[in-house]
Order: structure tokens, then C-alpha cells, then sequence
């Protein structure tokens, strides 16, 4: 009977109630659809930048983060490989070899970042197959290299001719080589697509006299929520003698641009609400201060004031679950259909977002939380407005009451 | 007088009246500020990009973006130098002979963009010369000396007075390797900046090339912001056969997240007002309910209808504007204040850094968003009054004076 | 034993301009099954007097009895559900709960004692059929006459089972002939239920009506007539 009280009062005034409603409802649309957007974007810039390169975890050689210098590569031996590989929740492990270097054809030079790589285990974390445009993949037998577009296109190379790599090899040998060039692969970044060069990873190994040595392991994750206990299981059997490197400190760029992007949409939020909250409490207050008079009436017949408190409370959670869980329920076909068919970007915006190395889509997510979330957010503010009937009815006097 | 009615109308329900206008206030002033300091940190990043490197035009022969060749270099540089300095509006310029090459140390190798300058004119026009941390910006005599990042300088294990391996192809495709000195290190916000860019005189860099002198590179100052397009297009005009470029042109990611951060803060407006829009609607609402006997009376004495509807919107666009005007104050002031005093935000610092931006940002709002306000208010509030005012006119006089 | 005891009872009310003496000295006791009307001019102390037996006001001087309890002993939620317990109003402006039906205004009082909703649902209708009120029980009080939302008020009050009910110019908002029958009623339920009824009013038609009458001049007693002292 008291929620019948309060569900009854809420309709007293159905203009007012609907319009007030109607604020939440649009806030927490807003909201839904906003905060989908960016944990969707994010989590796919998340994704997609490690899976493009640097894996979630990377196992390297103490200090090599900071010189990148050959000297700081280290042996993984294929026992230690199959221990890693059975650790749970790691789903693939892919060894690197890198290295700066000249690279020549002809008359016309250039600096490329040479990798080396296991051809079949690259080509299952990065899909670095579905890149060639022209020729051949690696293959595991010793051969030719991979070269981007770009940098084929300044040495006016192309499939055959052979490349010339000149540079400085494990502890500091020279390092040159010849090689054919086998396929040639376009890269969405312009920085990369100027300066790659791929080869077997043995065959860098002998080009750059480290022989059998890598400078990186990157190691997929079936889940990013696995990577803390990833990290601490491979932490602990590989000891202190390599660095574990996180996607987090490999990208900080990525990292930084999430936090900021995040905080901005949260003081966009913050401040949405604030008015949103405005709007309920004036409702509220609109709805408490005409009922004056019969809040005196139930207190002289013997309702005590915690009662009634319970009572008006319950209409301001009415009134904010009814806004807050149709705009729920609003959002989520608004956002499902988004998830589906995410949002391109074009125009000027999309080399910003190429900057970041990620492809320019608005993706969304459809975490239920962030239903729950803006709900619980909502019911916060309205539990909050709600302070004002209670200060009213603990102040109330019931004869002064009855008598306006 | 009908104003000092509608004021005074406004106050006879001081709580109501007051929540909607703090919540105008309050939501204005957060929007205001947010996007201050949106716009403030877009202009910063325009600003220190400017001043590093981009300078306000450049000018390189057609072509050279694409393929940055040593022999893609301007012809007749030199003259087109001096000409341009004589040009109204320029404010200084420097000619840089660019080279990609590859810095060694014992520890690792980094490619590297060498930048071949006049100290004199690159002083007057990016401000490397005033990010030195260690040593100096070629003020000694020593031979071939140079200028490199303190990033790389960490990278390569490299300190002030070390000597550094620079190779590169020389203009007649022949392999080049020189040994310099750093005589300074330089740190600006990108750290991305400071690993790939190293500073050479000009005259050594040639020498080394053994190159006729050439430039690559036309950067030009203009006196001001406002200027630049006049001078763009005069350079534009003069020298249709080069590729002249402002810099928005040159960092089209640069210009267009400064740019979006107005249309930012204008969607962010737009949300707020509409979310204000419910609250001030039933607000005014009760304002005419509460009303209806006196409405009915004015209506029964003859009032027209259209008086009685513009009554009722004038009494909104007061009560909006009321606190729209107290929004812009605070948040006017509270912008001059802040755009005087900077926000530090040395807390977020490696955040800032990412995206090149001084960790001090001055906000600010441009003159036409303070016009486009109070316009955006008003619109608001007439939208708002609608339905109240609706309501106002459909007063049945003789109902409304029985039963009320 | 009176139900009701007034000691001394006094009410100042301190204005801005000067003190307003509302009640003044008041001695009286009331016993059960009184059918009793306070009449007096307006600003003769009724309605104050009133609130200071429901305990809605607090007296500056002297004390209220009930059954023999000082209800100045009583804290502020023992107060109110005193009230809940022992006494049943009846307002002039009836005061229903407007988005309840009749039965449900009746029912409420009931659900705030914490009864049973089989007991509320049978009393409620029990109530309305005395009142004269079973066929409108699903009306809201939009819907009823002034005569009938006081009805309502009436059975409303009845509901807890007070010791007494105490009626605050109820028939002022009502026509001659409802005024009439609302005090059939209310005289009947007297009878039947043997229910104390203490009205403040200077309608005469509940004056011709009243058992006993108290007649306030300034906030003191002037004549008490037809008790059963």
C-alpha cells in the first residue's frame, strides 16, 4: 500500500512526472550510448594495437626497452618456448629479432627496421599474409624479405630484385646482406609503411650474427582480463633474468590517449548529471512543498515521519529508476545495432586516429554493466534529491503545516 | 512594465526559480570551462608544434612529401630564402637540408631525420635552441658539431660531448658515415620529436654530403596567426611551381583535433541545453498551474491570448537567461583567471607529452561562442516555453476561477 | 475517571508584534461517550485548544491528560502514535488522501497500526457501510461530494479504534442538509459505538446538536453547559 501511495502520488501530476522522466531518460541515454562508444572504441584500439604488433606481454632482455641495441637480445630455447606455451590463457607466442638498418637498392638508400620473424606464427598474430599485395609470404626455408610498400616504392624496388641490408650486427659486427625480395606489403601507417623490412627470423639471426638469439617474445592472451595473472605466472618462472614487458608500457601513447579521452567524457558526464540532478531535485521539491498540507494531515492521524520519509523517497526512486531503466532499455538496441555496424570515420579525423595506429571506426561495446552502471549512477543522484523531502518532513509541523 | 511583471513573477517562487537558474549556471559554467580547456589545450598543441618544428608555411619542391629523396631539393633554394624574407607579413625564415639517415652508437642504431640549419635563422623560427637541457645550440667551435634528443640520447646511451655515428646516402647514392660531437641535447613535449630528429649546421652537412648547397626545406614565420593565409597565398601565387604548405595542410591531425575541440565544446553545449531545456519546461509548468486562477482572471478581463503567450515566454527567456548571464560571468571569469594564471597540469604530464603539448595550458574561448550562447539560451527557453505557455493560453477562464 | 483532563492548560504564541495569549487557564474534563462542541467566536482559542488535546501543539502552561497519561511525558514518535492509537481527527477541509479510493483512505490509518489486510478490508467496507458509504467505497475523493469525503473522514477516523475523536469545524465546508445528516451520522456512531466526539465549531446546527457545550471567550472558559457532571 505504501509503494501503491507512492506510485499513485508519482501520477498525480502526469506532465511533470513524465517530463522529469523523460530528462533521466535522455541522460542516461546519453550517457549509455556515450560511455558505449568509448569502451568500445577503446577496448578495439586495445586489441587491435596489440594484436597488430607488440602482443599483450613481451618477454625481452634486461634494458633492451630503452637502447633497442642487439646487444640486449637473449636466447629463448624451444623448452623454455613449450613451458611458456603451457602456461593457461596464453594462446600464442611469437619471437622477433629487430633491428635498424640501411637498406640500398641501386643508387637509392634508406633506413628500415628490419625484423625477423617466425613467418607461420607471425602471420597468425598479426595477419601480416593479408598485407602483401605483390608476390610471396615468407616461408620457414631461407630466403627472401617482405618490404613495405613505401619503402619499396623510394628504392624503385620490386618482387626479385635484390635488397642490400647494411648495418651493425651482435656486439657490434657488421652486419650486410643480400637478399631477393620475396613479397611486398602495405601498412596502414604511413611510418611503417616507409620503413619495414621482414625476413626469417634465422636468416636475421645470420645477417645480424645473432645466432639463435631474438631481441622479443610477444605472447597473446586469449583474454585481456587474464594479462595480470599471465604476467605474474611468467614473471615468476622466468626469474629475474628477463624483463617482462606490458602492452601498457609498450604503447604509453595508447594508454595516455585512452585516460584522457576517458576523463573528458567523464566530465562531460559528471556535469550532464549535475544538471540532470537540478531538474530532479526542483521536481522533487515541486512535488514535496504542495503536499505540505497533507503531510501535516497523515502526521496528526498518527504516521510517523519515517514512514512518510519512506514514502516520498520511494516516489524520487520511482521517478529515476522509471527514467533511468527505460533509457536503459532505450539504449540497448541504440547501442547493440552500433555494435554491429560501428560507426566509420572519415574525413580530416582520420589520420588522427592513423596516428594512434588504429583504424579510424567508432566501435561499441555492449558491456551490461554500463547499463548498471548509469543506473546505479542515477539512482544515486535521485537518492540524493531525495535529502530534500526528508529535511521537509523532519521540519514539518504539522499544524503550521495544515494550516498554509 | 510587462518585464518587471515577468521579473517579479519569476521570484514569487524563490526555491524553484533559484534551482533553475543555479543549475543553468552551474551547467553553463562547467561547460564553459571544459571547453576552455579543450580549445586551450588544442591551441596548445597547435602551438608547440608551430614553434618545434611545422613553423606557420613551408615550402618543399613539388613532390618531396611523398618521396623524401636528398635530391628532391628545392631549386634555386637560397633565393627563394631571401625572397620570401623581404614579403610582407614574414616574419623570419630558415632553409633546412633534410636527410634520413641512421645514428649508431656502440650500444644500438635509431633512424634518424639529420636537419641540416643556419642556427641564426632557426633560432627565429622554431625554438629548439630554447629546449636545451645540456650544453649549447652551436655556440662553440668545435667540428661538426650536433644537436640531438634527449630521447635518442638515452636510446643510444649517448651523453653531452659523446660522439655519435651518423650514416646516410649522399646525393650520388654513394654511403656516407660521419662521426659528430653533441654539443647540446635538447627535450620537447614529444618525445617521439626528440628520438628521430638531430640538428646539424647546414655547412657541415653539405660538406659531408660533398653537395653544392641545397635546401629541402622552406620554414616560414609569419608575424601572425591572422596574417598567414595572406601570406600563403602570396608565397602560393609566387611560387606555384613549389609545394607550399601551411601547417595545417602539413599536420592535417594537428589542425583538426584543434579544430574539433570547438565543435566539442558546441555538441557539449547542446547537451547540457537540452537537458536543461526538461528542467526549465516544468519549472515554468508549475509557474502556470500554480497560476491558473490569476491566468483565468486576466484571460476572463480580455487579455489576448498571444499577450497571454508571450507573458509566459518572456517569464522563461528571464528566468533562462538569468542564469545563462550567471553561467558566463563565472565562467568567463573563471577562464580569464585560469588563462592567466595557466592550469599546471604537470600531474597528467606524461599524458600531455604524448600528444605534444606543454604541460601549462592557458584556457580560453573564442569571442563567438560568448555571442553564440546567449543565443543558444534563448532558443532554448523559447522551446521550453511551449508547452507552459500552451498550457497558459487553454485556460478555461470560468473553470479555471471555480475550481482553483 | 475523565478520558480527557485539562489542568491549567495554557497556549501563548509569541508573534513578532507581542505575545498572544491563544488559550488561557483552561480546566476541563471530559468523560467518555461525551458528545461535546467548543464553540466560541473566531480566534476564541477552538482550534488551538483542539491541537493541544491532539497533541499536535504543546502547551506554555499546564497539562493534558489522557486516560490519566500527561502526553507532555510522551516523546515526539510516541506522540504521533498516540495519536494513531488513541484519538481519530476529523478535519474541516476533510484532508482525504487525494490518490486513494475511500476504502483505501480508510484502510491506510488502519495499515499504519500494522493490521492485517483480511481485518482492513472487512472493517474498511463495515466502516463505509455505516457511514452510509458502501456503494462509493472504489471512489477517489475527487469523485464524492463535500458531504461524502467528510463521511469518509469520519469512518476514517473510526478505523483505529480511538478513545476519541476530535472534529475541527467539520461540517463548516457543508450545506444545511448535509451538514444534518453528517451529524446523524456522527450522533449514531456515539450511540452505537459508544465513541466520544469533541468538536470545535460555532456552526449552530452542531451547537442544537451537542450534549455539552464549552463556550471560549478569549482562550478561557466562559460557560459549560449540559455535562454529565
Amino acid at each position: 500500500m505504501y509503494l501503491s501511495l507512492s506510485w499513485r502520488n508519482l501520477w498525480r501530476n502526469k506532465k511533470r512526472t513524465i517530463i522529469a522522466a523523460t530528462s533521466v531518460f535522455l541522460a542516461v541515454l546519453v550517457a549509455v550510448v556515450m560511455r558505449s562508444m568509448q569502451n568500445g572504441s577503446y577496448a578495439y584500439m586495445i586489441r587491435s594495437s596489440v594484436k597488430f604488433y607488440t602482443g599483450y606481454l613481451q618477454v625481452q632482455g634486461k634494458g633492451y626497452w630503452e637502447n633497442r641495441s642487439l646487444d640486449r637480445s637473449i636466447v629463448i630455447d624451444e623448452k623454455q618456448q613449450k613451458e611458456i606455451l603451457q602456461i593457461p590463457h596464453i594462446t600464442s607466442i611469437v619471437p622477433r629479432l629487430e633491428a635498424f638498418s640501411l637498406v640500398s637498392f641501386e643508387k637509392v638508400t634508406k633506413v628500415a627496421q628490419i625484423t625477423g620473424i617466425d613467418p607461420e606464427a607471425e602471420n597468425n598474430m598479426t595477419d601480416l599474409k593479408k598485407r602483401l599485395v605483390q608476390g610471396n609470404y615468407l616461408t620457414d626455408m631461407p630466403g627472401g624479405v617482405l618490404i613495405a610498400q613505401g619503402l619499396a616504392n623510394m628504392l624503385k624496388i620490386g618482387i626479385g630484385d635484390s635488397v642490400v641490408l647494411y648495418g651493425q650486427g651482435y656486439h657490434g659486427v657488421i652486419a650486410a646482406a643480400r637478399l631477393p625480395v620475396a613479397g611486398i606489403v602495405k601498412f596502414p601507417i604511413a611510418k611503417m609503411n616507409n620503413a619495414m623490412v621482414f625476413l626469417t627470423l634465422t636468416n636475421a639471426q645470420n645477417t645480424f650474427s645473432a645466432y639463435g638469439r631474438i631481441t622479443s617474445l610477444a605472447i597473446m592472451l586469449d583474454n585481456i582480463k587474464n594479462q595480470a595473472h599471465v604476467y605474474n605466472s611468467l614473471s615468476s618462472m622466468l626469474g629475474g633474468q628477463y624483463t617482462l614487458m606490458t602492452w601498457q608500457e609498450m604503447m604509453p601513447d595508447l594508454v595516455q590517449g585512452i585516460e584522457l579521452d576517458n576523463a573528458s567524457g567523464l566530465i562531460m558526464l559528471i556535469i550532464l548529471y549535475i544538471v540532470i540532478a537540478f531538474g530532479i531535485f526542483g521536481t522533487v521539491m515541486m512535488m514535496t512543498t504542495e503536499r505540505a498540507k497533507e503531510f501535516g494531515v497523515l502526521v496528526s492521524v498518527g504516521m510517523q515521519k519515517t514512514r512518510l520519509i519512506w514514502v516520498t523517497t520511494l516516489e524520487t526512486a520511482f521517478l529515476a529508476f522509471l527514467g533511468a531503466i527505460s533509457g536503459a532499455v532505450f539504449s540497448l538496441p541504440v547501442i547493440t545495432y552500433f555494435h554491429y555496424h560501428p560507426i566509420p570515420i572519415t574525413g580530416n579525423a582520420a589520420p588522427v586516429f592513423e596516428l594512434l595506429g588504429v583504424k579510424p571506426i567508432f566501435y561499441f561495446s555492449t558491456d551490461p554493466w554500463l547499463l548498471i552502471n548509469q543506473a546505479i549512477v542515477v539512482l544515486l543522484i535521485a537518492l540524493a534529491t531525495a535529502l530534500y523531502p526528508i529535511f521537509f518532513i523532519k521540519q514539518l509541523q504539522p499544524v503550521q503545516a495544515m494550516r498554509s | 512594465m510587462i518585464t518587471s511583471l515577468a521579473w517579479k513573477n519569476i521570484w514569487r517562487n524563490k526555491k524553484r526559480s533559484l534551482i533553475i537558474i543555479l543549475a543553468t549556471a552551474l551547467g553553463l559554467w562547467g561547460c564553459l570551462l571544459a571547453g576552455a580547456i579543450w580549445m586551450g589545450w588544442g591551441e596548445s598543441m597547435v602551438d608547440t608544434a608551430i614553434d618545434r618544428d611545422l613553423s606557420n608555411i613551408q615550402i618543399h619542391k613539388k613532390g618531396y612529401t611523398q618521396n623524401k629523396e636528398a635530391t628532391n631539393f628545392i631549386p634555386d633554394g637560397f633565393r627563394i630564402i631571401k625572397e620570401t624574407q623581404s614579403i610582407a607579413g614574414v616574419k623570419a625564415v630558415s632553409g633546412r637540408t633534410l636527410i634520413d639517415g641512421m645514428a649508431s652508437s656502440p650500444i644500438s642504431t635509431f633512424g634518424v631525420k639529420i636537419v641540416g640549419i643556419v642556427p641564426a635563422q632557426a633560432k627565429k623560427v622554431t625554438d629548439i635552441y630554447n629546449r636545451l637541457v645540456e650544453g649549447n645550440y652551436f655556440a662553440g667551435n668545435g667540428r661538426n658539431p650536433i644537436v640531438i634528443g634527449k630521447k635518442l640520447a638515452d636510446r643510444l646511451g649517448l651523453k653531452l660531448h659523446s660522439k655519435i655515428v651518423l650514416s646516410f646516402q649522399g646525393l650520388d647514392g654513394s654511403l656516407n658515415y660521419a662521426a659528430l660531437r653533441i654539443v647540446g641535447i635538447y627535450k620537447t613535449e614529444s618525445s617521439l620529436f626528440d628520438q628521430s630528429n638531430v640538428f646539424m649546421q647546414q655547412a657541415d652537412l653539405l660538406r659531408l654530403l660533398n653537395s653544392k648547397p641545397i635546401i629541402h626545406e622552406i620554414a616560414i614565420r609569419t608575424e601572425s596567426a591572422r596574417i598567414m593565409p595572406q601570406v600563403y597565398d602570396a608565397l602560393k601565387t609566387k611560387y606555384a611551381h613549389l609545394a607550399v604548405q601551411t601547417w595545417k595542410e602539413l599536420a592535417p591531425e594537428v589542425a583538426f583535433t584543434s579544430a574539433a575541440m570547438e565543435s566539442f565544446t558546441y555538441i557539449f553545449l547542446g547537451i547540457i541545453l537540452f537537458a536543461l531545456l526538461f528542467g526549465i519546461t516544468n519549472t515554468m509548468l508549475m509557474a502556470v498551474m500554480e497560476r491558473i486562477r490569476e491566468l483565468g482572471v486576466l484571460i476572463a478581463l480580455g487579455m489576448k491570448k498571444g499577450k497571454v503567450f508571450a507573458m509566459i515566454l518572456l517569464e522563461t527567456i528571464l528566468l533562462s537567461i538569468t542564469g545563462g548571464v550567471a553561467g558566463i560571468v563565472i565562467g568567463g571569469l573563471s577562464i580569464a583567471y585560469f588563462s592567466h594564471t595557466g592550469i599546471d597540469l604537470s600531474a597528467l604530464a606524461s599524458s600531455m607529452e604524448t600528444f605534444g603539448t606543454s604541460t601549462l595550458l592557458h584556457p580560453f574561448l573564442p569571442l563567438d561562442m560568448y555571442i553564440a550562447l546567449p543565443v543558444m539560451i534563448v532558443i532554448t527557453a523559447t522551446i521550453s516555453a511551449v508547452l507552459p505557455a500552451w498550457k497558459a493560453v487553454h485556460i478555461q477562464p470560468s473553470a479555471a476561477i471555480r475550481t482553483y | 475517571m475523565p478520558l480527557i483532563e485539562l489542568k491549567n492548560l495554557s497556549k501563548t504564541y509569541n508573534t513578532t508584534a507581542f505575545p498572544v495569549q491563544a488559550v488561557k487557564n483552561v480546566n476541563l474534563q471530559i468523560k467518555k461517550q461525551e458528545f461535546t462542541a467548543i464553540v466560541g467566536p473566531s480566534g476564541s482559542g477552538k482550534t488551538t485548544l483542539l491541537n493541544l488535546i491532539g497533541g499536535l501543539d504543546k502547551p506554555t502552561g499546564g497539562s493534558v491528560f489522557v486516560e490519566e497519561r500527561d502526553i507532555a511525558t510522551l516523546k515526539a514518535n510516541e506522540l504521533i502514535d498516540f495519536r494513531l492509537h488513541h484519538i481519530g481527527f476529523v478535519f474541516q477541509a476533510y484532508n482525504l488522501i487525494p490518490v486513494f479510493t475511500a476504502k483505501e483512505n480508510v484502510e491506510f490509518i488502519m495499515l499504519l497500526q500494522g493490521i492485517s489486510k483480511t481485518i482492513r478490508d472487512k472493517k474498511a467496507v463495515e466502516l463505509l457501510n455505516a457511514v452510509g458509504l458502501g456503494e462509493r467505497i472504489d471512489s477517489r475523493p475527487s469523485q464524492l461530494s463535500g458531504g461524502q469525503q467528510q463521511r469518509v473522514a469520519v469512518a476514517r477516523a473510526l478505523a483505529s479504534r480511538p478513545n476519541f475523536v476530535l472534529a475541527d469545524e467539520p461540517t463548516a465546508n457543508l450545506d444545511s442538509h448535509t451538514a444534518e445528516s453528517l451529524l446523524d451520522l456522527m450522533e449514531q456512531l456515539n450511540k452505537d459505538y459508544e465513541m466520544t466526539f469533541v468538536f470545535s465549531t460555532h456552526d449552530p446546527r452542531v451547537i442544537k446538536r451537542a450534549h455539552r457545550v464549552v463556550t471560549l471567550e478569549d482562550g478561557a472558559i466562559k460557560f459549560d453547559v449540559g455535562g454529565k457532571n
